[in-house]
């Protein structure tokens, strides 16, 4: 018997309908009771400190500053102008340098010209950024440094839209100095065989009062800003075209940015209090955390869902927003005391991913340590400590004082597999 | 009752295949031969590859959920050799250890000053397959003997989560297993229409299984897998955490037990046969590794079926009598292990086959309808498969004359 192609069609369909089965995967509840996951909690106390001083860096602090305040001393301030192209305009026959300016930047809409700084040029780099502290410039002398004077000031204001509320509202201060001076020197030949083709060359400015009063000035630092008010040289140029058939001449302008900047910093005193955790990165002040735990403080095999230290301080003393940075220390190191002032931090650090920064707010600290405390439970990370520092951007003139004791916690929640 | 012990037995699903019915033992394909009893198969008069798919639902009506998946039921491929002796290869599916289960209620914890409401979840997904190679062979006209190496294999994940704070915590386990259970089968011809069937089963090595535990992850991404996919990193990274070493569980099944068969042929093509059966699992979970999701296994199973074939015709012409007929129920008595509950199940199937070509080919389709009462638990578990079959004949090992 033969079976007719149509009921042989048919058949051929059961295993399509079988295989597009339409599939459903509902969850069923249960009494899980018995599952081995539950979650704990883990309080630490006994966290010990050490507080102790570093002599203040602050090369990457958005402001720079001159003069006295809150017991910091600052004396000077370094600028730092890289090697340019622009230097060899002068050698070009195309272009006739006009003028040069050296420009820096305050919010300070009072402003007077006699509460400026003296600006002073040095050939020759003067300072490192991220390490040049007061130490190294005990006894500084500007002796040997070009004086250029006081700058003339520009008040600027908002003009972009006549039909914006802002307008005319003031916007900033610029603080001109003329250094048309320097053109030679910037590009000179002779010492230096073509300054400009050295590209680590550097020139250093320098910002003093030179009356040594009580005036204090704030300024823009190269870390503020994309630019737009970085210290500056602007050199003010003619160029020449006569390539055509006739002449043209433009008159424009090149800016060479500051590549680095730093105010010296000198506390009036070592400071010291032993009943607070004190950080300021404008007096140095440091700490070092250690929370006494080994390796296996969990469960072999927890997971840590929040691992939150916390820590409280007065409001009164401390500003409303202090950002505070907590790193793991790399490798062991001496202890350190309260009297001494470092040239740097005795402690390396692990920084990335381990280190952690929030804000102070509302009378307490909380930092995330759920990264570093997990590697510890898993061994990939030592216990060494903790370096607690304020962050470099705070206000240097602020100070956090954290309490110690039983408010000073690791709190922290995980889960386990019983 | 994928959430029992180690899972779902196959056998307890519904029917085995589609070309058998509901016995085991007893001959339902054609007349004399079951493909699930190899005691019978040097009754076949060619080679037969038969393949059955399956489609399940089972649904709950308190609390209410449905599952219905499909698969590949039954492969199995027969050699009979100068209807003495026969051999046989078969692949099937022998537990299915697919389940999710999520706690009843939300939970609270207590953690400082934050109050987590938590809940627990288990996943598992996976199975074992089941391997056979089998022979037969018949001492006289009267006594016929089979036997099946069953070879277990098959491999699963569970994640076990706890979920609370936006994210869950999953411990995840990958387990393979492996394993030999042999039946041995004893067909007996009492008189002419009257033949009693019968199987021993015994582990020759329990199922044991390699179980390598993952290490506790923060599943922030949510896939159930401890990975990264920029911008969310499971926690710990996975890079940083290593398994734990693997470890083996023995005796995570370990059957033994009996069927016994009788088959009633009132004339060439209608037979009545009734089947008991006796399985105890001397399975050792409690010191397991391996939690179960429901803390709980079946210990032994107690089983009687009865069924109704109607053969095929080998040598008419007429279309009806190329047609087959298989009917009958199923009770199943399945003890667990703790507390000592029941899970009772009856069943009933139906099947009908065609034959077509001179050697016997069929396409075979049967449904099965049942329903399960848990003693712990109220309402009814209702069970729907259906399968299809088709089972193709030949001539295997032979020269042809070259014309």
């Amino acid at each position: 018997m033969k079976i007719r192609i149509p009921i042989l069609r048919i058949l051929n369909l059961l295993p399509l309908i079988f295989i597009v089965y339409n599939c459903s995967e509902d969850p069923l509840t249960s009494d899980l009771d018995h599952s081995g996951l539950v979650i704990d909690t883990l309080t630490i106390y006994d966290i010990n400190t050490q507080n102790y001083n570093v002599a203040p860096n602050l090369g990457t602090n958005e402001r720079l500053y001159l003069g006295n305040k809150n017991g910091l001393d600052i004396p000077v301030s370094f600028i730092e102008i890289p090697n340019s192209l622009y230097w060899s305009f002068p050698f070009d026959s195309t272009i006739v340098v006009d003028s040069l300016r050296f420009i820096v930047y305050s919010k300070d809409s009072l402003l007077a010209t006699s509460s400026t700084p003296n600006l002073f040029f040095h050939p020759d780099s003067q300072f490192d950024e991220n390490s040049s502290t007061y130490l190294d410039f005990s006894g500084f002398s500007n002796s040997e440094w070009h004086d250029l004077g006081r700058p003339y000031l520009r008040t600027n204001s908002d003009e972009s839209d006549t039909s914006s509320e802002t307008y005319g509202d003031y916007l900033f201060t610029e603080l001109v100095w003329n250094i048309d001076t320097l053109l030679t020197v910037l590009s000179d030949t002779l010492d230096s065989n073509l300054v400009w083709s050295k590209p680590d060359l550097v020139r250093s400015f320098a910002m003093q009062f030179v009356n040594s009063d009580s005036n204090f000035i704030e300024l823009f630092s190269e870390e503020a800003t994309t630019g737009d008010r970085d210290p500056k040289v602007i050199m003010y140029y003619r160029l020449t075209d006569d390539s055509g058939d006739s002449t043209i001449i433009v008159d424009t302008s090149k800016i060479v940015y500051s590549n680095g900047d730093l105010s010296i910093i000198e506390p009036s005193e070592v400071v010291s209090d032993e009943n607070f955790i004190w950080l300021s990165n404008g007096l140095g002040l440091r700490s070092v955390l250690n929370i006494p735990i080994a390796e296996n403080f969990l469960p072999l095999g927890s997971v840590i869902r929040s691992a939150d230290l916390i820590l409280t301080y007065d409001t009164t003393l401390t500003s409303l927003s202090y950002n505070v940075i907590l790193d793991p220390i790399e490798s062991d190191s001496l202890s350190v005391d309260t009297v001494n002032v470092y040239d740097s931090d005795p402690y390396e650090a692990l920084g990335y991913p381990y280190r952690v920064s929030t804000d102070a707010e509302n009378g307490s600290c909380i930092l995330s340590l759920k990264d570093i405390m997990q590697n510890i439970t898993l061994g990939n990370v030592t216990n060494l400590g903790f370096k607690l520092i304020a962050n470099e951007k705070n206000d240097p003139f602020e100070s956090i004082w954290f309490d110690k004791g039983q408010t000073m916690r690791l709190e922290i929640v995980y889960v386990t597999n019983q | 009752m994928n959430g029992l012990g180690i899972g779902h037995f196959n056998q307890n699903q519904g029917l085995g295949n589609a070309v058998d019915g509901t016995t085991e033992l007893a001959p339902s394909f054609h007349r004399g031969v079951s493909l699930s009893n190899p005691s019978t198969w040097h009754n076949l008069k060619y080679a037969y590859l038969s393949v059955s798919y399956s489609g399940n639902e089972n649904s709950l009506k308190e609390p209410s959920a449905t599952n219905g998946y499909s698969s590949l039921s039954n492969a199995i491929w027969v050699v009979p050799i100068k209807s003495i002796s026969s051999i046989g290869l078969s692949l099937s599916p022998y537990i299915d250890q697919r389940i999710k289960l999520i706690d009843q209620d939300t939970l609270s914890f207590q953690a400082f000053d934050t109050t987590y409401g938590y809940t627990r979840s288990f996943d598992r997904s996976g199975g074992i397959l089941s391997f056979k190679i089998s022979t037969s062979y018949k001492l006289n006209d009267r006594v016929s003997f089979g036997f099946n190496y069953n070879i277990l294999f098959g491999s699963a994940r569970q994640n076990e989560s706890i979920n609370f704070g936006g994210s869950s915590v999953v411990q995840s386990s990958r387990m393979r297993y492996n394993g030999l259970i042999n039946d041995a089968y004893i067909g007996l011809s009492l008189l002419d229409d009257l033949t009693l069937f019968s199987k021993i089963t015994y582990s020759l090595k329990p199922l044991e299984s390699a179980v390598e535990k993952k290490y506790l992850f923060d599943d922030v991404d949510g896939d159930g897998y401890h990975d990264y996919d920029p911008p969310y990193y499971d926690f710990p990274f996975p890079d940083s955490v290593s398994s734990s070493p693997e470890t083996r569980v023995q005796n995570m099944h370990d059957p033994n037990g009996y069927k016994v068969g009788i088959n009633k042929l009132f004339n060439d093509r209608t037979a009545l046969a009734i089947e008991i059966g006796s399985m105890k699992d001397d399975a050792k979970n409690d010191d397991s590794i391996l939690r179960n999701p429901m803390s709980n296994w079946i210990k032994s199973t107690n089983s009687i079926k009865a069924s109704l074939s109607y053969y095929p015709d080998n040598y008419s012409l007429g279309v009806f009598d190329k047609f087959s007929f298989k009917g009958g129920f199923s009770h199943s008595q399945h003890s667990l292990k703790i507390d000592d509950n029941d899970i009772v199940e009856l069943g009933f199937s139906i099947g009908l086959g065609f034959k077509f070509k001179p050697v016997g080919n069929q396409i075979d389709i049967s449904y099965y309808f049942g329903h399960r009462k848990y003693s712990d638990v109220p309402g009814k578990e209702f069970i729907q498969q259906i399968q299809f079959g088709i089972s193709l004949a030949d001539i295997w090992f032979v020269k042809r004359r070259q014309k």
